[in-house]
């Protein structure tokens, strides 16, 4: 591990040069991973990075400092020459005052019940090449196959001159995949993410030679006898994997308190909703949406923030209101509140760290996802989707299925080909009738920040059943 | 750099049966400054120095990358070992064999260590709010970059360059916006006053937006969103993408794919290209390639192994394993912007998009949503702007319907266009609009 001296030396002599706060995030990490393209190994990689981030306040403004190079005489340079730029602003600095929080001092890792860089990268390969093997039966008609499996280990201590001291060590594997299926002149797509924080034995758990055989053959089945798509009102259940985007776009990201006060406003965008909006009706009161960095292994894990605050759970939206945004010590400062709800997240550690999503799902119901299709005379069942966007404030936004049903007297009959929805939010949520119990968590990466961050999270909940809506092709 | 030593690396790996083997090293010193609400909310300093290294023995592809201070033999036996458990790549067909000839280029600018980037960016916000801006947001950078890459095969070459970047949203109200970027070589070419001006221009217009009917429509896009599509054209020109599932080009080389008005080159070469460098990561000097000329499809992005398998040549766009565009280039026509408005009997002006998604790669089928001004024309003439729309496209049907190109070029980067794009406006006829519907 890279000398803590490192961490004194940068402190001090940034509280010499006037900072009030000092916050260093010390990262060292280990990637590997490789690309199976149609059966045919492209390449490995092996990856060692490690370095400080340092972020500070001087006369309330915000200045921050990455490097890989630690010595000290550099690090000295690279202080002063950042405290030049910051104080060189002047008064078009923000004023920017952070919450009062805990100075927790920890330490914790993610256990590995098959420790990733114990193992022969061979393994690995050998259990992506048996998920290929499968792929290649010459019925499930895919074009082409790709398979990219990355893991990584990162030990990463941060302190800060409040007396924060938290070193949390966290491995990580995941498995993304694009499915290209062509039956005729007809062609249809899937990609899709498998991810956890933990060791190879998630590889297992995914289960991905049968998960992806089955998905091939939905797709395949989807070309040859998929039928077309009825457009017009009608009720639409949608699969975990569908709710899940939904409450990550729609729910997620305008709740980033940092977006709401416009500070991804030329980059990810802003949010329709605002401070004002607390305990407004956005949704049927059924809708409950979490997010929760607390739940062991899962892609968006974490004890503690980027700036020591602890992980909870956050509940977006209550009883269909509007209930409370995600916050760093920042932007909680700003909206008058005491404390951070530990929000705040960098990438790696030459990144900042800013809001950020974790694990954020629709909360359960009581019934069963097949209950929930019975309700249904005629509508369409969503079980999972390719294309989808929303617009910068996430009002408008756009999913279109994958694998798709039609519903007929409260059954699955006929696949359909690329049903699509086209919803507000409010009308989104609103139309939310019923929501099953099966709830799953799905891996993704969410892109935030300039220079871009993509960042480990989940998104998913149960499937639910939006009432009467517009069906398009 | 200088005491990073490679050729050892090479000649350690050569040893244990490496037979090709790239050194690449990068020292990279950034400075951004982050803007929100007319404040500087973030200034940042960044510098890295990373050691990459490619190494194919016997067909079998490692890379290994790390910071520029680890014992080499360590590294040597590291790459030998992880290749004994791994498989050949049976595509594999080697790496550019120099030595070769480099052209002059010279796109370092001094003044970027000295400059004060604070002004910059005040001048940008000030300027944005005296032309009516209520709020301006964005992000200034400027980086020096060094690079060192030495091969198995004869090539030992090096070079340094800045770069400087504006990006700069503002808001007249809540919603009515307006954004645009300035992007070049030289921090002298940055221009916040221009900058400012014409994204406050776009959102002083965007106010008091109506409903647009969903439908069809010609559309004038401006240089940004209409780098937005060809970025992801670029993209879909590289064989690798072509080979993954990933473009709509597959067997469509020698066919048409565009209108007979559309040239678009990879072009590594140009001077003020943000991106533009003197050689791909082989070593091999980088070049202007035609991708589409006049509306036919000439040629895949390649590296040397996969310009082997195809039975063509490279074209310079190493990367190692995936071949990636330098700087997509749209040739300029001769209409500016508003004579190709003049020429809309019922259509859009675009300004912006974002959020450009694939139903399916291999087919090209996407949509994408507007972003900042949009704006009804009729009958030749800016109407009145509108809102919440989205733009449902296919790539080759989007090409194809190219009209007219216009003579406004300029160099793109935004924060989703990570690889710049030269190109104008463009008049595109027919597209799609569409929209949630008011309710069932």
């Amino acid at each position: 591990m890279i000398d803590e001296d490192i961490i004194d030396f940068v402190i001090k002599r940034l509280e010499l040069q006037g900072a009030s706060y000092v916050e260093a995030r010390l990262e060292e990490t280990t990637k590997s991973g490789f690309i199976l393209k149609n059966g045919n190994l492209d390449g490995t990689f092996f990856e060692e990075m490690s370095g400080i981030g340092v972020r500070y306040l001087i006369d309330n403004a915000l200045g921050f400092i990455a490097t890989n190079n630690l010595d000290k005489t550099n690090l000295n340079e690279k202080i002063k020459k950042s405290v030049n730029t910051v104080k060189s602003a002047g008064k078009l600095n923000e004023k920017i005052n952070l919450t009062s929080e805990k100075a927790v001092k920890k330490e914790y890792s993610v256990d590995e019940k098959i420790k990733l860089f114990d193992m022969d990268l061979s393994e690995k390969i050998k259990g992506v090449n048996e998920i290929d093997k499968e792929l290649r039966d010459p019925n499930l008609s895919l074009k082409e196959r790709y398979l990219s499996y990355h893991d990584a280990k990162t030990t990463e201590h941060l302190i800060t001159n409040e007396g924060v001291n938290i070193k949390a060590t966290v491995p990580r594997l995941n498995l993304f995949y694009i499915l290209s299926t062509q039956c005729g002149h007809k062609s249809t797509q899937r990609m899709w993410d498998y991810g956890n924080t933990g060791g190879f034995e998630f590889f297992e758990k995914w289960n991905l030679s049968e998960v992806l055989k089955n998905e091939a053959g939905k797709l395949r089945d989807s070309l040859d006898y998929g039928k077309e798509t009825p457009v017009g009102c009608m009720d639409v259940i949608v699969a975990p994997e569908v709710t899940g985007i939904m409450v990550h776009e729609s729910a997620g990201h305008p709740y980033e308190a940092d977006r709401i006060f416009g500070r991804e406003a030329a980059q990810a965008g802003e949010s329709f909703i605002n401070e004002k909006m607390i305990g407004q009706e956005i949704g049927n009161e059924i809708v409950n949406v979490v997010d929760d960095s607390t739940i062991p292994n899962t892609n968006g894990f974490f004890l503690y923030d980027n700036e020591g605050v602890e992980s909870q759970r956050k509940y977006l939206i209550k009883s269909g209101k509007i209930n409370e945004f995600l916050h760093n010590r920042a932007t909680a400062s700003e909206m008058g509140l005491e404390k951070s709800n530990g929000s705040s997240r960098a990438t790696q550690y030459d990144l900042e760290t800013i809001v950020r999503m974790s694990n954020t799902f629709l909360l359960p119901g009581d019934c069963s996802e097949e209950e929930l299709i019975e309700e249904v005379k005629k509508g369409i069942y969503l079980k999972n989707f390719m294309e989808w966007n929303i617009d910068d404030k996430r009002l408008n936004q756009r999913y279109v299925g994958a694998e798709a049903y039609l519903i007929e007297d409260g059954k699955l009959t006929s696949q359909i080909v690329n049903p699509s929805i086209e919803i507000t939010t409010p009308q989104l949520w609103k139309s939310v009738e019923n929501i099953a119990n099966n709830t799953e968590l799905h891996s993704g990466t969410c892109g935030k920040g300039e220079p871009m961050q993509g960042i480990p999270v989940t998104f998913g909940g149960p499937s639910m059943k939006l009432k009467n809506i517009s069906v398009k092709r | 750099m200088d005491e990073f030593k490679s050729e050892y690396l090479i000649s350690e790996l050569k040893r244990k049966g490496a037979d090709d083997v790239i050194v690449s090293l990068d020292k990279v010193y950034t400075t951004q400054i982050k803007f929100v609400n007319n404040k500087i909310c973030n200034s940042i300093i960044e510098e890295e120095t990373r050691a990459t290294v490619f190494a194919a023995i016997e067909k079998k592809i490692v890379f290994m990358s790390f910071k520029g201070n680890h014992d080499l033999n360590k590294i040597a036996n590291k790459i030998a070992e992880m290749s004994k458990y791994i498989q050949p790549n049976k595509e594999y067909g080697g790496i550019a064999k120099g030595p070769f000839k480099y052209r002059e280029h010279t796109c370092f600018d001094e003044n970027i260590n000295t400059s004060n980037f604070a002004d910059i960016v005040e001048r940008g916000i000030n300027t944005a709010l005296k032309s009516g801006a209520k709020r301006a947001s964005g992000t200034f950078r400027a980086e020096v970059y060094e690079n060192q890459t030495i091969t198995s095969n004869n090539v030992n070459i090096s070079e340094k360059g800045t770069k400087a970047y504006l990006s700069l949203r503002v808001f007249v109200d809540q919603y009515a916006s307006g954004h645009d970027v300035s992007v070049s070589r030289k921090l002298s070419q940055i221009n916040p006053e221009e900058t400012a001006k014409n994204a406050v221009k776009i959102a002083i217009a965007a106010q008091k937006p109506k409903e647009l009917n969903c439908g069809r429509y010609d559309v004038v896009f401006s240089s940004l969103p209409a780098a937005d599509i060809l970025d992801q054209v670029g993209m879909a020109s590289s064989c690798y993408s072509v080979d993954a599932g990933l473009s709509c080009f597959k067997d469509k080389i020698n066919k048409r794919v565009a209108s007979e008005k559309v040239n678009l080159y990879d072009d590594g070469t140009i001077k003020t290209g943000i991106d533009a460098t003197l050689y791909d990561a082989e070593g091999m000097p980088t070049q202007r390639t035609p991708i589409i000329e006049e509306g036919i499809l000439k040629t895949y992005l390649h590296n040397t192994s996969t310009a082997k398998r195809y039975n063509t040549t490279t074209t310079a766009n190493a990367g190692l394993i995936e071949p990636l565009p330098t700087t997509i280039v749209l040739k300029e026509g001769n209409l500016s912007q508003d004579e190709m408005i003049k020429r809309i009997e019922k259509g859009l002006l675009v300004t912006n998009v974002w959020y450009t998604r694939f139903q399916n790669y291999n087919t090209g089928d996407f949509s994408t949503i507007p972003r900042d001004g949009i704006f009804y024309v009729e009958n030749g003439k800016i109407k009145y702007p509108v809102k919440e729309i989205r733009i449902k496209a296919n790539i080759i049907d989007f090409l194809s319907n190219i009209a007219e190109v216009g003579n406004d070029t300029k160099q793109i980067l935004s924060w989703s266009v990570e690889s710049p794009v030269f190109c104008p406006s463009i008049l595109v006829k027919n597209i799609e609009v569409t929209k949630p519907d008011i309710i069932c």
